[in-house]
């Protein structure tokens, strides 16, 4: 696996120190220059300073080879006059010294006037010496007439060198002069170059300081600016790009990624803070839906008479019949007593289908008892959907809706038909009538009391009553279903999504 | 960024500059006091040259071309200058002359070259060199009637014929010519028997007209040519030709054609060149001067040298040619 950081680090490194490197780069160039151009000078001085030791060394040599030439002259006259044994010594030391000291010149044919003359110098030198040798040879052998030849011969030769190392003397002081008079006339340049050199890099270096200068804190004064401009909340303050990498790239790099971070942070905040207020309204709505409900529980307090103190009469109307042995008029109070019992409960409750159906049932005897054999009941219950739960008291409208609005006007009377049954996930509760029927517009009223938002006034409580409280108590995934056809009857339906009483 | 690129330009020219300058006055010591011998070239033969010391344009080519034989036949050239203004005094001259030309015999020169001061016999020097078995060429304007054997000479007799033709140029057939002839007795020349002169007399033949009115010698001192020139036209009114035979005796000529305001009336053919030569042809005073090809004679010189050592040459001598300023169909 590929580590990435570590591929990006020599990167980041060069672009760390883009800026310094350059700087030091630019630095060590000009030094570089100036310690070049000092060098040269250096050398320069060098030079002159082993030229005038040079030229001091060649004329004490010069005549220090004259000098010794005088002394190997003299001691070989003072032999050759007295045949003294001390003059000989002193000539073979002397002789031996000057012919050392030709070894120090030049003996080839160099294309130099001066190292010429050097040959010729040794060579006359050499030539001397044999001479001088010659004649202690000849003056040992004593043959006078060559030692006085070659005496002589040494003599002129002697002159002779004298007169070459004189000349010597003038032609190495006239070169050194003409090199001198040269090397003044173009140091004397190279001290006003010098002068531009160091004018020259010093403006450079000025011009480097300031172009850095700008480099550096341009860049920084456009990331304070930006810096700024988030501090006061442009979060989408443009910046301009920079090109170059160096470490100022990497903090403009930082500042745009820090930019781009809290620009999306706040988009973030603002998805959030979105979504929070659409909960906000869901809650809202939920809320809205419990006042509803709440509404239609005191609405449907406010249509009972009292039932608490209906309650306690008919138990007591049942003890009186009791009493009087009046047992159907008991049974009728009790059965009354039962069904208000069940629907003084909070009608927000959830009760199983079984207890809703064992309630209509009740319902269903006092109608009996009330319109005897008018209308006929019948009840279609599924076992499996018994044991499931439904908002409570909602059969008994229905039933009481079909009575008094499908089949009260109706001669002949009419079937009502209550069922339960399980649908799928469904438990599906109805009631249907062989009524009149409703019309159309009627039924979009009614269910339109489904939306909380619905405030339309309603004639038929008990149906609008179901359908809101059907609503309410589901959160909306119950629904009521209404089928109608005039003068055939009317099916209302309760759809709800299964579910047990824990 | 221009600042930069100007102040880096200056830097680096002036870097440049300050190596070069620095650099040269180095090279002026390591090329005199601080040479080393082993950047020296060594040459296969070493040659001596005495010649007079003297800015005279003649010698000043004689050496360029004395030098640039020597470059081309590999020899190192040693040029000893015996003191110009001692030309005739002949003592002291002899003695310098003398002094050097022993240095060169004691150093085992491979080869002596001499030009002949005036009144000195170059003979001996000749038979000293080949005691030695060393070559020895002498140079002179004009061959010694002594010289048997080897040396370089320019032409006097073409010399002279050349400018009395120029002469006859211009002036058609009535010519009367004033001859300026050298100082330098040494080659036993009497006037009639000097190359120039003979050169002149050969043109001269078989014009009727035309004639050398007077031939005189330049005095030894500086102003000799003048003195000569100005008696002769005292001596020869009717001259109206002056023939020189060398720088000396064409400037004195010329300042007194100047002076005695003969100007266009009487022509002057100088002899070699030099700037004062130069000026006075500008100004056409003088109307040409026939110069002697001094560096041909230099290259000649080392030439035969050369040639001795390796034995591809035997001693002979060599007469060298001559050039006029301005040319021919020039304006003088």
């Amino acid at each position: 696996m590929i580590d990435l950081a570590s591929l990006a680090r020599p990167w980041r490194s060069t672009r760390r120190g883009g800026l310094r490197n350059r700087i030091i780069v630019n630095s060590v160039v000009i030094l570089l220059v100036l310690v070049i151009a000092t060098s040269y000078t250096a050398f320069a001085s060098f030079d002159l300073a082993r030229s005038v030791e040079l030229l001091f060394r060649n004329s004490m040599s010069m005549e220090e080879l004259r000098s010794t030439l005088r002394d190997t002259q003299e001691n070989l006259t003072g032999y050759l006059s007295a045949k003294n044994s001390e003059s000989l010594k002193e000539f073979i030391r002397t002789s031996t010294i000057l012919s050392g000291m030709t070894l120090r010149l030049n003996k080839e044919n160099k294309v130099d006037d001066g190292f010429l003359l050097e040959k010729d110098l040794a060579s006359l030198v050499d030539s001397y010496l044999a001479s001088a040798e010659g004649a202690v040879q000849a003056k040992r052998g004593r043959d006078v007439a060559q030692y006085v030849s070659l005496y002589e011969d040494a003599r002129e030769a002697a002159s002779l060198i004298e007169f070459l190392s004189a000349k010597m003397d003038t032609i190495h002081l006239g070169q050194s002069l003409n090199g001198f008079s040269s090397y003044r006339a173009n140091i004397s340049l190279a001290l006003v170059s010098n002068a531009v050199l160091l004018l020259a890099a010093f403006l450079f270096s000025i011009a480097l300081i300031g172009r850095y200068s700008y480099t550096i804190t341009e860049p920084l004064a456009r990331l304070s600016v930006a810096a700024g401009a988030i501090g006061r909340g442009e979060y989408d303050h443009p910046l301009p790009p920079y090109e170059r990498e160096d470490e100022i790239r990497t903090l403009h790099d930082a500042f745009v990624n820090m930019q781009d971070s809290v620009q999306k942070a706040f988009a973030e905040l603002t998805r959030k803070a979105e979504l929070e207020r659409s909960l906000m309204e869901e809650r809202m709505r939920v809320l809205t839906y419990q006042h509803r409900l709440k509404d239609a529980e005191l609405l449907a307090l406010q249509t009972q008479i009292n039932p608490h103190f209906l309650y306690n009469t008919l138990a007591a109307g049942w003890q009186l019949a009791l009493t009087e042995g009046n047992e159907k008029t008991a049974e009728f109070l009790e059965k009354l007593a039962a069904f208000i019992r069940y629907s003084l409960k909070p009608s927000t409750r959830f009760v199983l289908v079984s207890e809703e159906i064992e309630c209509v049932r009740q319902y269903i005897w006092l109608l009996k008892m009330r319109f005897g054999e008018r209308f006929r009941f019948r009840i279609e219950v599924q076992e499996e959907a018994l044991v499931y739960e439904t908002p409570a008291l909602v059969l008994q409208p229905l039933v009481e809706n079909a009575i008094m609005h499908g089949l009260k006007d109706l001669e002949e009377g009419g079937d009502v038909i209550v069922s339960a049954r399980l649908d799928g996930e469904t438990v599906r509760l109805s009631v249907s009538d062989s009524g009149r029927g409703m019309p159309k517009e009627s039924i979009g009223i009614v269910l339109a009391a489904s939306d909380p938002e619905d405030t339309t006034p309603q004639r038929g409580i008990g149906l609008h009553n179901v359908v809101r409280r059907v609503a309410l108590a589901t959160g909306g995934t119950g629904k009521v279903e209404i089928e109608s056809e005039l003068g055939h009857g009317t099916r209302v339906t309760i759809i709800l999504q299964a579910g047990k009483a824990v | 960024m221009l600042p930069i690129v100007v102040f880096g330009v200056a830097l680096a020219g002036a870097l440049a500059i300050n190596i070069s300058l620095v650099n040269r006055s180095r090279n002026a010591l390591t090329s005199t006091i601080l040479r080393n011998p082993a950047t020296v070239r060594t040459a296969k033969f070493h040659i001596v040259a005495i010649l007079p010391d003297t800015a005279d344009p003649f010698y000043t080519h004689l050496i360029e071309g004395l030098r640039e034989e020597s470059e081309r036949q590999n020899a190192a050239l040693q040029i000893f200058y015996y003191t110009s203004t001692a030309i005739g005094e002949a003592g002291s001259t002899s003695e310098e002359v003398l002094r050097w030309f022993e240095i060169a015999l004691r150093s085992k020169a491979d080869g002596i070259i001499l030009f002949q001061p005036k009144g000195m016999d170059v003979q001996r020097f000749a038979q000293k060199a080949e005691s030695e078995r060393i070559p020895f060429v002498p140079l002179a304007m004009d061959a010694p009637q002594s010289w048997t054997r080897s040396g370089v000479t320019g032409d006097s007799f073409s010399q002279g014929k050349e400018a009395s033709t120029l002469v006859l140029g211009l002036l058609g057939t009535v010519v009367r010519i004033g001859i300026i002839l050298s100082s330098d007795t040494s080659l036993g020349y009497a006037f009639n028997e000097e190359p120039f002169y003979r050169g002149v007399e050969e043109v001269l033949k078989g014009r009727p007209g035309a004639a050398i009115a007077a031939a005189v010698r330049e005095e030894e001192s500086i102003l000799g040519g003048e003195d000569a020139c100005a008696r002769m036209l005292t001596e020869h009114p009717d001259i109206n030709a002056i023939l020189c035979i060398d720088a000396k005796a064409t400037i004195g000529a010329a300042q007194v054609i100047i002076d005695r305001g003969n100007v266009g009336q009487i022509i002057i053919i100088g002899a070699d060149e030099n700037s004062e030569v130069n000026r006075l042809i500008e100004k056409g005073v003088v109307h040409a001067s026939i110069v002697r090809d001094a560096a041909a004679m230099g290259r000649s010189g080392i030439s035969l040298v050369v040639g001795q050592l390796i034995g591809t040459r035997s001693p002979e001598r060599i007469s060298v040619g001559y050039h006029v300023i301005p040319v021919r169909g020039g304006s003088p």
